[in-house]
């Protein structure tokens, strides 16, 4: 079949998808946070919060939570989605399959197979995630790990478009939820270890015709292009691995810009921009407003990835428009989002030798004598030793923040790794461009590896830490109702009273956590869904003896207070 | 420094590949360690130290080559097929290392 002509059929079917699905448009994405019958988006809303208004579930009664039902996805890779709820039906994507589920049984509706490489798996960095996904007008938008963005109706799972974002033989794979935005289908791209260079696409909603491409590595000649030694920043990582947040009234898309390739700071030369860096991007057009750059060279593998939540804070007392980022880099940055302006950046992660601070007057990190002998060091003989780790202070697994308290909720790191860089050539296929060797991970010395943490952005400080020996690798769902969720590698699903941190309730799934943690009411009743499924690359890595003995298997569960008779 | 002594032990034990170029062949269990950094690490752990997405390969059987080889080349659930990446010498480096970090005997 000719191009043109599938995407006319594609485009006449979605036509008659749009008449026959409930009215789901772009204003009910944008009113996602408030409106908890649905969850249309990733992260609950565009500002990506994590937060609901719904009240029956309380810390106080929590600790009556029940399993509503269980449903098995029949695969043993991280199961890392984010579920969407869209008129009483549930979408889950899994790396091989999406599935339609009824919200309230738990009965599967469809289940659509996606075909894969047999080879694929070596082209993933950090095991084997789909995160989530985006809808619009009876249309489910999903990425695929051999790097294709795919539409999909809600009615049937059958596919609408299909386009390849890139080739995953040359280390291109996709791993996140879509965003729309600004009329548009925007995905990134993952491969910062694979000496790639990054990304970002736009695609249009109905056809799957590409509408931009923006590389996040500056070439010669343009701004940013000076940063790099030679032709880097043809191989120079820059992914964008994680979903942008969108603010509609400023009209900008923020998107995390991921580590350089190689992690070699020394072999790539400079700043290399665009890596480790917030971009405010036109959504319509790809034109970069501004950008602002967490680590310059990132010599650590600190990315920039991590959600960029957008709130209102009060800074000197006016309430302000922020973005903020628990940064890899052991910072927590809150940034004046019409601007790109540094409004304040402190230490959460609880050990960082790399810098003593970041400098308010020019935002960049104050490099410790340590971080200065790396940017000028290609090769070296002795492993060092660097806390945080490139686990970072705070993982992929997004944060919540609770609008009514301001206060974030995040799940940190504590680990310092041992590092030797060295000189290395680009291999090419599924093998990994570092730059270093790896040699090993160091707890901190009271055994506590990770905490979930109450994080106040206006203060800079925490409120409370729940220290835990591994550290929590699933998502953090607030509450209205004063309570916040979250899950452990080691299986617990579990409720926490926000104000204190007392852990109210938990319940043992069947492997560890990577989910991330949604809420949302049918009939008056308030349900609680999260995935359970964990592969992830600290169990591969960290070698920490509390995981040993952990299985895989995803699956799906939802819970809610008993049914009142 | 006990395990770099018995890697070094082993490698003494290891008939040395010989590498295609001019270079002298470096030992096999050092060569295959750096093809499994490269290629096998983000999987089965730094030393073989793993609770995660890999088969934990220090309880990998030593008499059972040949299923180590058919895994990495077919691929075996979530491990993915090697058999176009990897060539079957590369295999057996990673096999000596694999070996050399086990301290397993050299078989007779």
């Amino acid at each position: 079949m000719n191009t043109k002509l599938a995407h006319g059929l594609a485009a006449a079917a979605m036509a008659a998808m749009a008449a026959i699905a409930s009215a789901q448009t772009i204003a009910d994405l944008r009113n996602d946070a408030a409106t908890p019958g649905d969850v249309s988006t990733y992260g609950m809303g565009w500002s990506q919060q994590r937060h609901s208004p719904l009240t029956q579930i309380t810390a106080a009664n929590a600790g009556k939570l029940q399993a509503v039902w269980n449903l098995s996805l029949d695969n043993s890779a991280n199961a890392s989605n984010q579920p969407l709820v869209i008129g009483g039906t549930m979408y889950i994507a899994s790396h091989t399959h999406t599935i339609a589920v009824d919200a309230l049984t738990g009965r599967q509706k469809w289940k659509t197979p996606i075909e894969l490489p047999a080879d694929i798996a070596g082209y993933l960095c950090c095991g084997i995630h789909t995160r989530g996904m985006a809808a619009l007008d009876g249309v489910l938008y999903r990425t695929t790990i051999d790097a294709h963005v795919l539409a999909i109706s809600m009615a049937d799972g059958k596919t609408l478009w299909k386009q390849k974002a890139a080739e995953y033989k040359d280390g291109y794979t996709l791993t996140h939820a879509p965003l729309i935005a600004g009329g548009v289908l925007i995905t990134g791209i993952s491969g910062g270890e694979y000496g790639t260079r990054g990304f970002l696409d736009a695609w249009d909603l109905k056809t799957g015709a590409k509408k931009w491409h923006r590389w996040t590595t500056a070439a010669p000649g343009e701004p940013g292009g000076d940063t790099w030694k030679g032709d880097a920043y043809k191989t120079g990582g820059a992914p964008t691995w994680l979903t942008g947040t969108y603010d509609p009234d400023l009209d900008l898309v923020y998107w995390g810009v991921g580590n350089g390739g190689p992690w070699n700071p020394a072999t790539r030369g400079g700043d290399s921009l665009y890596i480790g860096s917030v971009l405010a991007l036109r959504p319509s057009t790809g034109e970069i407003v501004w950008h602002y750059q967490f680590s310059p060279g990132d010599p650590y593998d600190y990315d920039g990835t991590n959600e960029l939540v957008l709130a209102e804070l009060p800074i000197g007392g006016k309430p302000t428009k922020v973005l903020m980022q628990a940064n890899r880099n052991g910072f927590f940055y809150v940034l004046d989002r019409t601007s790109g302006k540094l409004l304040s950046a402190n230490q959460f992660a609880r050990k960082v030798n790399w810098a003593s601070g970041i400098d308010m007057a020019s935002g960049r990190p104050i490099d410790t004598p340590m971080t200065a002998m790396v940017r000028k060091t290609e090769e070296m003989k002795d492993f060092i030793e660097v806390w945080p780790s490139a686990f970072g202070g705070k993982n992929w697994m997004p944060m919540s923040y609770d609008p009514g308290s301001k206060l974030v909720f995040l799940n940190s790191i504590d680990l310092g790794m041992k590092v030797k860089y060295v000189k290395q050539a680009r291999p090419g296929g599924p093998n990994w461009y570092l730059g270093l060797e790896l040699g090993g991970f160091v707890g901190p010395e009271d055994g506590n590896r990770g905490a979930l943490t109450a994080w106040d952005p206006v203060a800079g400080k925490p409120v409370w830490r729940v220290l835990n020996k591994s550290p929590f690798w699933s998502g953090v769902l607030s509450t209205a109702g004063g309570v916040v969720f979250t899950g452990s590698q080691s299986g617990q699903f579990m409720a926490f009273d926000s104000k204190t941190g007392d852990k109210v309730w938990s319940f043992q799934t069947g492997s560890g956590i990577s989910g991330l943690p949604i809420t949302w009411e049918r009939d008056g009743r308030q349900y609680v869904t999260v995935l359970s499924g964990a592969a992830t690359v600290y169990g591969a890595l960290a070698g920490d003896p509390d995981l040993a003995n952990v299985p895989a298997g995803g699956s799906v569960w939802t819970f809610a207070l008993p049914a009142s008779r | 420094m006990s395990r770099r002594r018995r890697i070094a032990l082993t490698l003494a034990l290891v008939v040395a590949w010989p590498a295609a170029g001019a270079q002298p062949a470096p030992d096999a269990a050092e060569a295959g360690r750096k093809l499994y950094v490269s290629s096998c690490l983000r999987c089965h752990g730094i030393e073989l130290a793993t609770n995660g997405i890999g088969f934990d390969l220090r309880t990998f059987p030593q008499h059972d080559k040949e299923r180590f080889v058919r895994s990495v080349t077919q691929g075996l659930r979530a491990m993915p097929a090697w058999g176009e990446t990897l060539k079957p010498e590369q295999i057996d480096l990673i096999w000596a290392y694999i070996g050399a970090v086990n301290g397993w005997k050299p078989a007779q």
